[in-house]
């Protein structure tokens, strides 16, 4: 049963760091490389289970797909397509629902200088000497230090870690009002980590968790019984640096059962580190 | 053998749309009176003034009454020598009597016009100035005419009755304390087991107990009569009702809207005020003067049934019409909503006492803002809101919210006061929405009564506002705001701010936009996080905002907006508490499609410009 599967996904989640059911089973999008991508240049998504027959489409006009795998798209970014920030989805006869993502275009003389360090463009090669996988960066760590936590405050905590992973937990306060429901932006860097998925929360009417920009995650969330005021993020670490995390005051909110906003919430982040690790 | 009880008795039909066969079939009972729908004033005649009015009805064959005599004095103001009309058309005359103020007495020679309703009198002897006469007619009652629908009259079955719609006999000639007096009576006997008794407004001295008097500018006559059970209930109320009705429920929720009124309006005017059946097939109830109509159906609905909360609804809106219309007088056509929005207005107070909150007006907002389309709708003053079909909505609804308005820009205190100064200054008088807005301009100078009037009383429609905010850095302080509005073609501009709160997690502060600004930059408090167009709904408004799943208006359709809309879901329909931006389908429901929209939505961001 559906609730009961978050359930004992968000138990093991806790204790070992079991993967959400989108990790599981689903397609998923993990990043476009590069990014910005340029108008009419090729570009690669990269992702897990991505269907045969799937579709790009940004901004309303059809990519061009030139190679494909379960794991990477090859597409040259349609010509038409007005620079700016723009959402690319993927569809397929198989996906209920159209996944976007997020990703900035950019005009075709505005070629990117500086790409963020895990950004592999595909087929090219890599610069990292001692990588066993053209596709798969060095490995990275990320060690993250939680601001001090206090009383009736949202906060976030590191979840035991795997190379090249980041799970953050985000726990809600318990206060003389319950929260009915959450609703906040995350910020972090894109050049040192990129969101993936949420482990204890599939999309549905009540949770909603999106990437409309490269280093923001909005989130929208009815809390449930099950959820236990927690939410678990993956992320993938793409670069080594150092940047802190921040809830955006302007769009951060608790509210109550009716609603009405939970006034003297303190929102606590922290900041993360990446690393490379040696083999 | 059933025992009928015969009900002579005065009235305000709450069918506005209905009223024109009424208001012609039985204007005859008082004759002489302009029709009411012209465009002029009708407390007025001209030629003549009536003083007094008798009207004797009979039967003549033992079934419901089908004949009348009226004897109908007037007070001649200028010479008329050869002929004198008089506006009767619920009566078929057979018969007319002259008799002079000596006290003679000939019969009249007399044509009529079916078509106008006229009965033109020839005068051998020509009427001189300051002298009074005395017309007599007699005939049968034009039930043909009369009987256009069921909410008109039910001649036959247990409950029977025969409505109409008012007419205005007065002049300005007379003082407040001489009235013109109106004295109507029943040609059987009162202790008659075949017909019963007579309810209805009459002096305790009075022998004579099947007439009924009234000294009002607007009056409404109507015969019942049925198999009634006669229950004295609390706070002066006397029930007739259905044979199988051993109690009634909702006596005291009526004794608490007549306190509430006596504190809102003043004192009520007529007393006892009695509450009586009719039949089910009339679909409608009936606020007469003194006596309340009701089909026998709401009598039987349980307290429990949700139903019953609309019984108290519509004996409220009743009850109301003991002062809007009975005792403040309407009888310019144009001035429907004065009747009709003034006691919708009154019954959503009472409800508001009794749930202790603004369900019911909020509920007539959204009827009224939801049954609008871009062909339906007309001014509520004036002659076309009787041809649209959402009549109903733009007098009822629309009248109570336009009142409701005015009540929460003027602040509840001074709006009460000030309508009860109205009430009391218009007693036993005619008003026209020109006197209503003159007296509240004058009541309060300063806040724009004139347009206010325009806006929502003299014209229909109403702005649709397209809202598109954005910021140049997404979690900037400022915010800008775009704004467009919609009107049909060849509309004027609606001349007003649009108040607005700038919502965060500590409460919200108030602010305006200005509706002729295309664009304007809001510096949002510290923690804000969006904007609600004016909540308390202080004018007749659509908000749509772009894109339209972006609800709290701060150019991104995030998390927020989820909660928003997913709560709304909980009221699904139009009414208190009713979100109008989380309807984002604008389907008039909020429902799991509008939170399908938002989460199609989710992650838009208006991109500066």
């Amino acid at each position: 049963m559906h609730s009961k599967h978050i359930i004992v996904c968000f138990l093991l989640t806790l204790f070992s760091g079991c993967f959400d059911r989108s990790s599981g089973g689903s397609t998923a999008i993990h990043r476009v490389v590069p990014n910005p991508v340029v108008e009419a240049e090729l570009a690669t998504l990269k992702g897990i289970r991505l269907p045969k027959d799937s579709m790009i489409v940004i901004d309303g006009q059809s990519a061009l797909i030139e190679r494909r795998s379960p794991r990477d798209i090859a597409f040259r970014v349609p010509s038409r397509v007005a620079p700016g920030h723009r959402l690319l989805l993927l569809r397929s006869p198989s996906l209920k629902r159209a996944i976007r993502h997020p990703i900035e275009v950019m005009g075709p003389h505005s070629r990117v200088g500086t790409q963020p360090q895990a950004a592999i463009d595909f087929g090219t090669g890599t610069t990292q000497a001692q990588s066993t996988d053209a596709n798969v960066p060095e490995p990275l760590q990320a060690l993250f230090a939680a601001d001090p936590v206090t009383e009736g405050a949202v906060a976030i905590s590191a979840l035991d870690q795997m190379a090249g992973q980041l799970q953050l937990r985000i726990s809600l306060p318990e206060s003389a009002r319950p929260v009915w429901g959450a609703a906040f932006h995350l910020l972090y860097d894109p050049n040192i980590m990129v969101f993936r998925s949420v482990s204890n929360k599939p999309s549905s009417h009540t949770f909603q968790a999106q990437e409309p920009l490269s280093g923001r995650l909005v989130i929208g969330w009815v809390v449930e019984a099950e959820d236990q005021g927690q939410l678990v993020l993956n992320f993938d670490l793409v670069g080594s640096g150092e940047a802190r995390l921040e809830f955006p005051v302007h769009h951060r909110t608790l509210r109550d059962v009716d609603n009405t906003p939970l006034p003297q919430v303190s929102w606590l982040t922290g900041s993360v580190r990446v690393r490379e690790v040696s083999p | 053998m059933k025992r009928y009880l015969t009900v002579l008795l005065l009235f305000t039909c709450t069918a506005q749309g209905q009223e024109r066969p009424l208001a012609k079939a039985f204007c005859g009972l008082g004759a002489t009176m302009a029709e009411p729908y012209q465009e002029k004033r009708l407390d007025r005649v001209g030629d003549y003034d009536i003083v007094s009015l008798e009207a004797q009805l009979s039967t003549s064959g033992g079934g419901f009454y089908d004949r009348a005599t009226y004897h109908v004095n007037v007070l001649v103001l200028i010479a008329i020598e050869n002929e004198i009309s008089f506006f009767m058309p619920g009566l078929d005359v057979a018969a007319v009597t002259i008799r002079d103020s000596n006290g003679n007495q000939t019969s009249a020679s007399f044509r009529t016009e079916p078509d106008t309703g006229l009965v033109y009198i020839g005068l051998d002897i020509g009427l001189s100035a300051e002298s009074i006469a005395t017309f007599g007619f007699d005939g049968s009652l034009a039930l043909e005419r009369v009987c256009t629908s069921p909410r008109n009259c039910i001649l036959d079955g247990d409950y029977q009755h025969l409505a109409t719609a008012g007419w205005y006999p007065m002049s300005d000639t007379y003082a407040t304390d001489d009235r013109f007096h109106i004295r109507t009576s029943l040609g059987e006997p009162m202790d008659s087991d075949a017909i019963g008794r007579t309810i209805g407004v009459t002096p305790s001295d009075e022998t004579d107990s099947f007439q009924f008097e009234t000294a009002t500018r607007t009056y409404l006559p109507a015969v019942i009569r049925g198999p009634y059970r006669f229950i004295q209930g609390d706070a002066g109320f006397q029930f007739f009702a259905p044979k199988t009705v051993e109690a009634v429920i909702f006596n005291e929720d009526l004794a608490e809207s007549q306190a509430l009124y006596e504190r809102l309006f003043g004192e009520m005017p007529f007393s006892p005020i009695q509450v009586a059946t009719i039949s089910d097939e009339a679909g409608v109830a009936i606020g007469a003067q003194a006596l309340i109509l009701v089909p026998a159906g709401l009598w039987r609905v349980p307290r429990e049934d949700p139903f019953f909360e609309t019984v108290l609804d519509i004996l409220s809106h009743e009850l109301a019409h003991q002062y809007f219309f009975n005792l403040v007088g309407i009888t310019d056509p144009r001035d429907g909503w004065m009747s009709e929005g003034f006691a919708e207005y009154a019954a959503s107070r009472a409800s508001e006492i009794r749930n202790g909150d603004q369900q019911h007006i909020m509920r007539n907002y959204w009827s009224y803002m939801l049954a609008v389309d871009g062909d339906n709708d007309a001014p509520i003053y004036g002659l076309d809101v009787r041809e649209s079909p959402i009549v109903y909505e733009i007098l009822y609804h629309k009248g109570s919210s336009i009142l409701e308005m005015l009540r929460r820009r003027l602040g509840t205190e001074s709006f009460d006061q000030a309508i009860l100064d109205y009430t009391q200054q218009f007693a036993n008088q005619i008003a026209t929405t020109a006197e209503f807005e003159a007296y509240l301009s004058g009541q309060f100078p300063e806040s724009n009564i004139e347009d206010f009037f325009e806006n929502w009383v003299y014209r229909d429609g109403y702005p649709e506002f397209t809202i598109r905010a954005r910021r140049r850095r997404l979690d900037s302080s400022q915010l800008t705001v775009e704004t467009s509005v919609r009107l049909s073609a060849g509309a004027p501009p609606f001349v007003l701010p649009i108040p607005i709160r700038i919502v965060g997690p500590e409460g919200f502060s108030r602010g305006n936009l200005n509706a002729q600004l295309s664009e304007q930059t809001l510096a949002l408090d510290a923690s804000a996080y969006g904007l609600k167009i004016d909540p308390d709904v202080t004018f007749f408004r659509r908000i749509y905002p772009e894109p339209t799943a972006d609800l709290n208006l701060n150019g991104i359709v995030d998390g927020m907006d989820l909660l928003d809309v997913t709560h709304s879901a909980n009221r699904p329909r139009p009414g208190l508490g009713w979100n109008e931006v989380a309807d984002v389908n604008g389907d008039g429901t909020i429902d799991t499609q509008d939170v399908d929209q938002v989460i199609d939505q989710f992650g838009t961001i208006n991109a500066p410009r």
